[in-house]
């Protein structure tokens, strides 16, 4: 009853060692280190081949140890910790939203805690921070805008002051369309995917703001078919999940080169792990299972809406069982949470991130039909998330219908950088008028959320499996 | 001057609060709120710090004594941008020598090179500076130690377009590839380069395509160049004829390189089972090195059944004995060749073969994407099939 075909799994495939890297006569730093990682991911795998007889048992998602860590990582961090105190709505977040993927919910008493930390994070002037007192950032506002979407009680999104959340987008919105972190900070694609994000997930209007914002992310698409941080850089798995689901989110996502961007994810996930790589010709790391397996949801819409090839085998076009096995094998640490590779040690940010890319491996969902695929024992499925913003899907349609309810919003002072020659500096804008050089289908739609991008949020809405509500290398920090 | 903290036993680390010199500042306590969460349990140095950082700038005070605090706060954390921010208002205010902060930057960019912070005020600091010569040595110095990082990327290529300075550029391109050709952030930057300098012309694309062959032929199962290879075919723009012709000479020169990985592994194939072996010994899986003499199998294109008899030997070559990248290479030219022939009947063979690629990627050579390649598969059939029955 509890036996399966051991074969099956892609760890036990009986040509295993065939996909084994080689230095062809060249070692070279990245081959070396490519042996090193595959050596020891070989012996977790060997472990699991050795095992006869082989029992889902063997293959369990430690759910109880994880929500432990987690539990234990939102009310007390130690010392070491430190180095993140500037960012202290992100690990409120990673831990939350962990944490509803594990299906684990919050008691008030704990939803008020967080309801009230985050409150405090807030600046006056618009946007959340770091840490109680610190200025207004992109990402943090991203982090703590998902936390209290995944809390979902209108307690938790009353926190979010919508007018001076689009008054800062506003301020940081450069002349290009791309945004900058925070005042005086850095510009690069994470900040325009958690404006765009954060503005979509409030029911922000997004015109003008936001009009030459497509065409900037544009720009950030390489030769190579992935995203970069900045025009020019090489293309990277977190830079490409942040652009692409920001066109998404802007409706534009024919404005990539879909085909090109389907080839470079898809040659991502590596051969002999399952996992999937940051960028071509580096190593495995269990956090990219999300930022690169997101990409698939998100692409599976485009090129079904072209033709329906895409579509027979009800599955994304990646290898969903062999990443769920590299996650299940490699990446549990054995006192709770989850890691980048063997031999790392837990943080909240992996955790957060290999679970969501859990999720996306094991729930396949687009228009009318779902498909669940857990590898190994049964109770390893986790609840499903959201490919754009990655919170749960049901926290998402609570925060749209909440947010629907409140009147509009329009940043009170529009005025991108002085050198934007088509916006008029100081103008308050009534309502959209398309004036900008995105494109016509982009312009067209005067409603904050258009047709396209509400088919795609729909469609994931309706194979949604009832989950209870409110069950409850990053943006962050630099890639790796 | 700050007292550095130094784990070292011999230098004291006096507390803001202990300090006379800071008597007269009300230190304030960050407001976590009765019930707080995610609460890092700060050392009582890290806490006096901050607490008195958060006084500073209540007060708004723009000093030199302000400037040392902002110093020690970054040392306890580098990624606390408020304190960067509050540290450059300072530096402006007081007009401070930005020599030294060019030096100060330095030593945290190397103690933090993965970290968003130190660049980001460096590229502040040399903007203000108006002097970018001292960048590229900076992020030469970081490659040292990790020739992929990708905020040293950043910097250099944000230094290369302010300033300027483009020369020598390719050369260090091929000097990081010499010494590891599977950095794919030195091919990457390469293409940088040429569109900022060149742009990609016909006859860069030329001599790039001999430059990235030369790399494929010393080590074909290396994905960097090949990527490299599509992106220059697809994006060079200019004479159509010209361009068109690189294709053709690419196309030749992969069927070439198939063809030496094909007899050199069925010339083995009758000494083992087909498995490579297990302790990954380079010698029974070797990929060719091709030399002068082998380079041309053929004498332009292969004839469509010189391509099929080739293709059809493909299956029986063990996993592992032929690159991946090879045949996707190959499957690259035989698309762009069908996307260029009009004619159905000419169609056919070039078809056939593309699909078999796609099969054999998908069941046996690159089977982790196999999904993808029965996709690829699906794709060709459905616009080269209806094409050709539409005619
Ligand atoms: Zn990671």
């Amino acid at each position: 009853m509890d036996h399966f075909d051991q074969s099956s799994l892609w760890c036990c495939r009986e040509d295993f060692s065939a996909d084994k890297s080689q230095h062809h006569g060249v070692p070279t730093v990245t081959s070396k280190e490519q042996m090193k990682v595959e050596e020891s991911i070989s012996a977790y795998y060997q472990f699991i081949y050795n095992k006869k007889p082989f029992k889902t048992e063997d293959l369990k998602l430690e759910r109880s140890r994880h929500v432990a860590y987690l539990r234990h990582g939102l009310k007390n961090l130690s010392k070491s910790f430190e180095f993140l105190d500037a960012s202290r709505p992100w690990l409120v977040y990673w831990c939350l939203h962990a944490l509803h993927l594990l299906e684990e919910s919050l008691d008030l008493d704990e939803q008020q805690s967080v309801i009230d930390f985050l409150a405090r994070c807030q600046c006056s002037d618009g946007g959340f921070g770091g840490g109680p007192g610190q200025l207004a950032h992109l990402a943090p506002t991203f982090a703590a805008v998902n936390a209290l979407v995944t809390i979902g009680t209108p307690a938790a999104f009353a926190v979010i002051n919508r007018q001076s959340l689009a008054d800062f987008l506003a301020r940081m919105v450069t002349a290009e369309g791309s945004f900058r972190m925070h005042e005086g900070g850095e510009v690069d694609i994470r900040g325009t995917y958690c404006a765009v994000s954060v503005a979509r997930l409030c029911r922000l209007a997004i015109h003008p703001l936001m009009s030459r914002t497509a065409s900037w992310i544009v720009h950030c698409q390489t030769y190579e078919g992935g995203f970069s941080g900045s025009p020019g850089l090489e293309a990277h798995g977190g830079y490409t999940f942040c652009g692409l689901a920001a066109l998404a989110l802007l409706d534009c996502q024919h404005l990539a080169d879909n085909n090109r961007l389907l080839r470079w994810v898809a040659s991502r996930q590596m051969r002999l792990s399952g996992g999937f790589q940051g960028r071509t010709n580096k190593l495995v790391d269990g956090c990219y299972s999300f930022w690169q397996g997101a990409l698939f949801p998100l692409l599976h819409h485009t090129l079904t809406s072209r033709d329906n090839h895409a579509d027979t085998d009800s599955c994304w076009l990646f290898h969903c069982e062999a990443l769920q096995n590299y996650l299940l094998v490699c990446c549990q640490h054995p006192s709770g949470g989850l890691i980048d590779k063997p031999g790392k040690s837990p943080d909240f940010y992996h955790t957060c991130y290999t679970l969501s890319g859990l999720s996306i491996a094991q729930h396949f969902c687009y228009g009318n039909t779902s498909k669940l695929s857990v590898v190994g024992h049964d109770a390893n499925e986790v609840a499903m998330t959201h490919p754009l913003y990655n919170v749960g899907m049901s926290a998402v349609h609570a925060a749209k219908s909440y947010f629907m309810q409140q009147p509009d919003v329009q940043p009170s002072v529009f005025s991108a950088s002085p050198s934007s020659a088509t916006h008029n500096a100081n103008q308050v804008p009534s309502r959209v008028n398309g004036t900008n050089n995105c494109n016509d289908r982009m312009d067209a739609s005067a409603d904050a959320v258009t047709e396209a991008s509400q088919r795609l949020h729909i469609s994931f809405a309706q194979a949604a499996p009832s989950v209870t509500p409110n069950s409850g290398c990053s943006l962050r920090q630099g890639p790796d | 001057m700050a007292e550095k903290i130094d784990d070292s036993q011999d230098e004291v680390w006096m507390r803001y609060k202990d300090r006379k010199e800071w008597s007269d500042v009300v230190p304030i306590k960050q407001n976590d709120g009765p019930t707080p969460v995610v609460k890092i349990a700060y050392s009582a140095d890290f806490e006096d710090v901050y607490d008195y950082f958060r006084a500073v700038v209540a007060a708004g005070e723009l000093s030199m004594r302000a400037l040392t605090l902002t110093e020690d706060a970054i040392q306890m954390n580098a990624a606390n941008y408020t304190v960067w921010q509050y540290r450059r208002r300072i530096l402006e205010h007081l007009k401070c020598d930005l020599q030294d902060e060019l030096l100060f930057c330095r030593e945290m960019i190397e103690a933090n090179p993965k970290n968003y912070q130190v660049w980001h005020h460096r590229r502040v600091i040399v903007g203000w500076l108006g002097d970018g010569s001292k960048e590229l040595q900076l992020t030469k110095i970081i490659f040292a130690q990790d020739a992929k990082n990708y905020h040293a990327w950043e910097h250099r290529q944000w230094a290369l377009r302010t300033f300027g300075c483009y020369e020598g550029e390719l050369q260090f391109t091929a000097d990081l590839l010499r010494e590891d050709a599977r950095n794919n952030s030195a091919w990457n930057h390469r293409y940088f380069v040429l569109t900022r300098t060149s742009g990609l012309t016909p006859e860069v694309l030329q001599s790039e395509l001999v430059f990235t062959q030369e790399a494929i032929e010393k080590l074909v199962d290396n994905e960097s160049p090949w990527a490299y290879i599509k992106g220059l075919l697809m994006d060079t723009s200019g004479d159509e004829e010209e361009i068109e012709k690189s294709w053709c000479t690419t196309t030749a020169w992969c069927w070439n390189l198939l063809a030496k990985a094909v007899s050199k592994n069925t010339m083995s194939s009758n000494s083992n089972d087909g498995s490579p072996d297990d302790n990954g010994s380079d010698d029974v899986c070797n990929f060719p090195y091709i030399n002068e003499s082998s380079r041309n199998a053929f004498n332009g294109l292969p004839t469509d059944t010189e391509c099929s008899n080739l293709i059809d030997k493909v299956p029986s070559i063990a996993k592992g004995c032929i690159s991946p990248h090879l045949l996707i290479g190959l499957l690259d030219c035989i698309v762009h060749q069908l996307e260029k022939t009009e004619d159905p009947a000419r169609k056919e063979t070039p078809l056939k073969i593309a699909l078999q690629v796609c099969d054999t990627l998908a069941k046996q050579h690159d089977c982790i994407r196999v999904r993808y390649w029965n996709y690829v598969r699906r794709q060709l059939q459905h616009e080269h099939r209806s094409s050709s029955a539409s005619a």
